[in-house]
């Protein structure tokens, strides 16, 4: 609801309800993108039903309320969409079709130990995260009104989550999430947040690996330890 | 009194005494279901505690400490921590003002104006006594339903099944707050991403794109925690926080005799409001609160009062909100159909317990289901005892800033999704549900349906097609049976009230009161 303030727009625009016009298209390029993918799926009959019956059914309905949540757009007012509100999805969105392009290009094979597309994802996202690093340091007030901050450095510290909880442990993968996914806030303190991470990594490997015995790695130097 | 034995089995799973072997002293008899039910609460009272965390983040977050417990305990701790979220969530919505989730709104509107008035306790009390008596009305109403509905369902065929949570998800969508077409595009979202996957009946990949972690289905824990957790921590970090917190003493907390004269009745009705909304196969549970104070404003002799710190205001909806809270475990428990988001994540924690919900555990495991029903009488008994006490500590926990705050949540959450199946790619995957969650909140998109959708979807899919399988194939098998056919049309007729203006303006009204 705090998402839907109306401001009074002129009569003239043609778009009265940006956010539900990128909301119903939105909606139609799920239904189109499934279908697509869809295509060799039997859809069979009411009578016998194939896999592809309901999935498809439901792409007709999406689509439907997509082109109903446009349609109504063009005559009610509502709010507007801010580009700052998604500058992050199409940012990573971005990375990952580069990442897709260069990865058919360098051919079959590993790099250490990733899929090369998704060796080139990571390196890419680390490029990006360090251009928004150095322009926090400098105080850019374009990285908070981008709304770039949040999203990137969330994900971000989940992704390095994910990259090192098996290969090095808990000890090395919970204090990167916090430090990383700490850099999201407009107000966070460097010095703080090390002592944080480092509390909350201790607390958590007591809990879960201790207290709940999940079988997860605490500490992982290869060839040298394994706790 | 069957109703009185079957309360009886219940206490004494709950109460049920277990050997532990404790460090240092030995093997002690310890009641492990009372000591979850008591750790539940209060975790869950912990966690909801934080602004802007409401009970579905709650529930989500903790699930995996659950993971490794008896299904029984696991179970009742989760009823445990939902409680304890949606007290917490009142406390946080009464002391600064950011209700968790929707139906704290209305608690937020006088509870934090009596705060505001030094009255903060009061109003704290008020809440946990009213849920106190809803919860103890609605156990009882639960144990009384119990029995009937569980019989009703045994007679349920697939086509039955089948219509019955075609009318939940009409419900949901009608009771719905905000846009109806949203809403259901939602549920539709919801339903989609339930079918990606390999199919049962072929074995062929749908809706994969190729893509190998995907053949197994979305695990419903991975994208509750995106769609919810993360997503949630992605819109608090870009709305500049005001904390509102009030700076006046918190009060004496056990109400006046005069504050209890003015809230009896509320509390009563709002009981009643709340048990009866929480029944409906819809997301009735949040109507409730909001039906509630609607109630109260137009019955009270001064109506001015609200929104200015009326204890009716209070006293009334958190009975609802409890009330209802509880009721929507029926619909759950009875016939295995989850009638909203939070009752959706149950379901996914009892499949995770390798418990499927619906009337076969009240015959298979009836000490599970007793138990469940009495822990919520314990559970809420134990939130008025340690709550009210613990006043203290947890409006110290509102103040730590949130930069500290959502660090945490994101190293228990990613740690706790990683330890399901021990996978990294779930981490990731969660990472990209929050994203898409984040983004549809922004487009104005509520994801509560999506969940619902989403665990109803394998359950209808799965229902539909046994059902046609039954009837050789014909729809009209499902539409033959006199049960499956009233069904759907109580869910038609609802949904083409919804969509007529007049009914429309009633609901609209019902929130609009409340703003």
């Amino acid at each position: 609801m705090d998402n839907r303030y109306v401001s009074p727009r002129p009569a003239h625009t043609t778009i009265r309800d940006p956010q539900n016009f990128v909301a119903g298209l939105i909606l139609m390029g799920f239904a189109v993108v499934g279908w697509l993918s869809t295509s060799d799926l039997e859809v069979g009959t009411l009578f016998s039903m194939g896999p592809g019956l309901l999935p498809r059914f439901l792409m007709v309905c999406l689509a439907g309320f997509g082109v109903f949540l446009s349609g109504t757009a063009l005559v009610q007012d509502g709010p507007s969409v801010r580009l700052s509100d998604f500058s992050a999805i199409l940012a990573i969105a971005a990375l990952v079709a580069a990442a897709v392009a260069a990865g058919s290009l360098m051919g079959p094979g590993d790099v250490f130990g990733l899929a090369p597309f998704a060796f080139v994802f990571c390196v890419l996202y680390l490029a990006l995260m360090v251009g928004l690093v150095v322009l926090s340091v400098r105080r850019s007030t374009w990285l908070d009104r981008s709304g770039l901050r949040g999203p990137i450095f969330v994900v971000g510290g989940v992704l390095a989550f994910a990259l090192t909880v098996r290969s090095c442990g808990l000890f090395v993968a919970g204090p990167l999430l916090a430090l990383i996914s700490g850099a999201a806030a407009p107000d966070t303190r460097f010095g703080e947040l090390v002592i944080f991470a480092i509390a909350v990594t201790l607390l958590s490997v007591g809990l879960f690996k201790y207290v709940l015995q999940l079988p997860m790695p605490a500490l992982v130097i290869p060839g040298v330890i394994y706790l | 009194m069957d109703m009185l034995a079957n309360l009886g089995l219940g206490f004494s799973t709950v109460l049920n005494l277990v050997d532990i072997h404790v460090p240092l002293i030995g093997i002690v008899p310890l009641p492990m279901n009372i000591l979850l039910c008591f750790v539940g609460c209060l975790v869950g009272t912990l966690i909801g505690v934080l602004p802007g965390v409401g009970p579905i983040a709650t529930i989500t977050m903790l699930l995996p400490i659950t993971f490794g417990l008896p299904p029984t305990g696991a179970l009742i701790m989760l009823a445990g921590i939902y409680y304890g979220a949606q007290y917490g969530g009142s406390t946080t919505a009464i002391l600064v003002n950011i209700p968790g989730e929707a139906t704290s709104v209305v608690t937020a509107l006088d509870g934090h104006e009596m705060a505001k008035q030094g009255r903060a306790g009061t109003a704290l009390g008020i809440s946990a006594l009213g849920s106190f008596f809803a919860g103890c009305v609605a156990t009882l109403v639960i144990a009384a339903l119990a029995l009937p509905l569980t019989k009703m369902a045994l007679m349920f065929g697939p086509a039955e099944y089948f219509s019955l949570m075609v009318m939940g998800l009409v419900f949901a969508v009608v009771l719905a707050h905000g846009s109806l077409s949203k809403a259901m595009a939602m549920i539709f979202m919801g339903l989609l991403l339930s079918t990606v996957g390999t199919d049962l009946e072929t074995g062929q990949e749908r809706l994969t794109f190729g893509f190998a972690p995907l053949s197994d289905g979305i695990d419903f824990a991975v994208l509750a925690m995106g769609i919810f957790g993360f997503a949630e921590v992605l819109r608090n970090l870009g709305v500049d926080e005001k904390r509102d917190l009030v700076s006046k003493p918190i009060g004496r907390l056990l109400p006046s005799k005069a504050d209890l004269k003015q809230s009896a009745m509320p509390v009563m009705r709002g009981t009643i409001v709340g048990a009866i909304l929480g029944i409906l196969p819809g997301n009735g549970a949040v109507l409730g609160p909001f039906a509630s104070y609607s109630l109260e404003k137009r019955l009270a002799k001064n109506p001015s009062r609200f929104g200015r710190g009326a204890i009716e205001g209070v006293a009334g909806p958190e009975s609802a909100n409890n009330a209802g809270a509880q009721t929507s475990f029926i619909p759950l428990l009875t016939l295995g159909v989850p009638p909203n988001a939070v009752m959706a994540l149950m379901v996914g924690a009892m499949t995770i317990q390798g418990i499927i919900p619906g009337p076969q555990v009240m015959t298979k495991n009836p000490d599970l289901f007793w138990g469940m029903i009495t822990s919520m009488w314990i559970g809420n008994l134990m939130l008025l005892v340690i709550n009210l006490p613990m006043i203290g500590l947890w409006v110290r926990l509102l103040q730590v800033p949130y930069r500290l705050m959502f660090p945490t949540i994101l190293v228990f959450s990613c740690i706790g999704i990683y330890s399901i199946n021990n996978n990294p790619m779930d981490v990731v995957m969660t990472a990209g549900f929050a994203l898409a969650g984040y983004t549809f909140i922004k487009l104005g998109f509520e994801p509560a349906p999506l969940l619902l959708g989403f665990v109803l979807g394998k359950l209808m899919e799965d229902n539909l097609r046994r059902a046609l399988l039954m009837s050789r194939g014909s729809l009209l098998g499902v539409i033959e049976r006199p049960v499956s056919a009233a069904l759907l049309l109580i869910a038609l007729v609802v949904l083409v009230a919804a969509v007529l203006p007049s009914l429309r303006k009633g609901r609209d009204e019902i929130f609009a009161d409340a703003d």
